[in-house]
């Protein structure tokens, strides 16, 4: 489903726009600082693709930085793999990166996944693939809980594209409404899902895994 | 006789548990029907956002009438209403909580049974609840 743009549309006004370049690979970083609702304090990024055919004006990677008790980083991104593709390429990420995290490993992964709106809580050890009890199909919602930085996935059986974001940063905004399906990290702590993002991203056809893997790190740390 | 208790809950919003219910306005438990001259709550909740990304809610209550059950703001003796609404911002790993209106039972009973329309939109994603209310 392509999400045209109108008028109506709920937007982020007062956006801070700055085009850059990774090798020859256009984007436009756009940036909104203190965002509140609900008692909350936000500061959004965006990163939306310039000039090349099937990315321009697609949003590439989002990420959120909230100041309060916790200083918290979470990027996110629409990804374009199954159930069991995602998991499939979970246990290869996993089982590369635990080992070079000593003191994870032989420890159970603990999941909640989410089955018809209810929380189902499971602690697995890999290969995931085979562990999962649940028809992996009927997965809507998964989390991962793990002290290198949660990720949490969602899947739908229609991806919401947005293909036109540069309409809305030409009028200095940015529109609200976000992409799906979308897998997600807690960057607050380390970046490493970054590498994995990247590998799931729904423009790892389109554009380098180099180039994404950058963009995806560039928004922990980008001020436009 | 073996009676439901009047709640629902959702099931196609991803990285969240959202539930309705008529509860009793002093124990907070949920109820399995109402009595005219009753005051009871009728409640939303949303549990645990378990995503990394955020989401706005819109949940919007609403009666065919007040000719039975009516919502009326807590701790006011005001007009009678047929809806209300709550739009609430999920963030990650923080909880939206609850929210209520009073639930009023007028009497007499002129019905066996009422309904509450529950919608709730967002994060590209709808849909309706309906809590079936017995008069006792």
């Amino acid at each position: 489903m392509n999400e045209r743009p109108s008028n109506e549309e709920p937007v982020y006004p007062h956006v801070r726009l700055e085009t850059r370049d990774i090798d020859d690979f256009s984007y436009v970083t756009a940036e909104i600082g203190s965002l509140r609702h609900s008692g909350v304090t936000r500061d959004h990024t965006r990163l939306i693709g310039l000039k090349k055919r099937g990315v321009a004006g697609h949003p590439l990677v989002y990420s959120d930085s909230y100041s309060g008790m916790r200083d918290d980083l979470y990027i996110y991104a629409r990804h374009r793999v199954s159930q069991k593709d995602f998991f499939s390429r979970l246990d290869s990420f996993l089982e590369a990166t635990l080992a070079k995290f000593p003191e994870l490993t032989g420890k159970p992964l603990l999941f909640s996944f989410q089955v018809n709106g209810e929380f189902v809580d499971a602690e697995l050890s890999l290969p995931l693939l085979s562990n999962i009890e649940l028809p992996l199909e009927q997965i809507d919602f998964a989390r991962l809980s793990i002290n290198v930085g949660d990720i949490a996935v969602e899947f739908n059986s229609a991806p919401v594209i947005s293909s036109e974001e540069t309409a809305f940063t030409q009028r200095g905004a940015l529109r609200r409404k976000l992409e799906s399906p979308l897998f997600g990290f807690d960057a607050s702590r380390s970046d490493v899902w970054a590498s994995f993002l990247a590998e799931i991203h729904w423009a790892s056809e389109l554009i380098s895994k180099k180039i994404l893997h950058t963009l995806i790190r560039s928004t922990a740390t980008v001020k436009a | 006789m073996w009676s439901q208790k009047v709640k629902a809950k959702a099931k196609h919003f991803k990285g969240v548990e959202i539930e309705t219910r008529v509860i009793d306005n002093n124990s907070l438990e949920t109820i399995t029907a109402v009595k005219p001259q009753g005051a009871y709550g009728h409640s939303v909740e949303i549990g645990k956002f378990r995503a990394m990304w955020p989401v706005t809610l819109k949940i919007g209550s609403a009666l065919k009438d007040t000719k039975q059950l009516a919502f009326r703001e807590a701790g006011t003796s005001g007009q009678d209403a047929t809806a209300w609404e709550w739009e609430v911002n999920l963030f990650p790993d923080r909880i939206a909580g609850e929210e209520k209106r009073l639930l009023i039972c007028a009497s007499p009973k002129m019905r066996k049974r009422d309904a509450i329309m529950v919608r709730i939109d967002g994060g590209g994603c709808g849909e309706d609840l309906l809590l079936k209310v017995p008069i006792e």
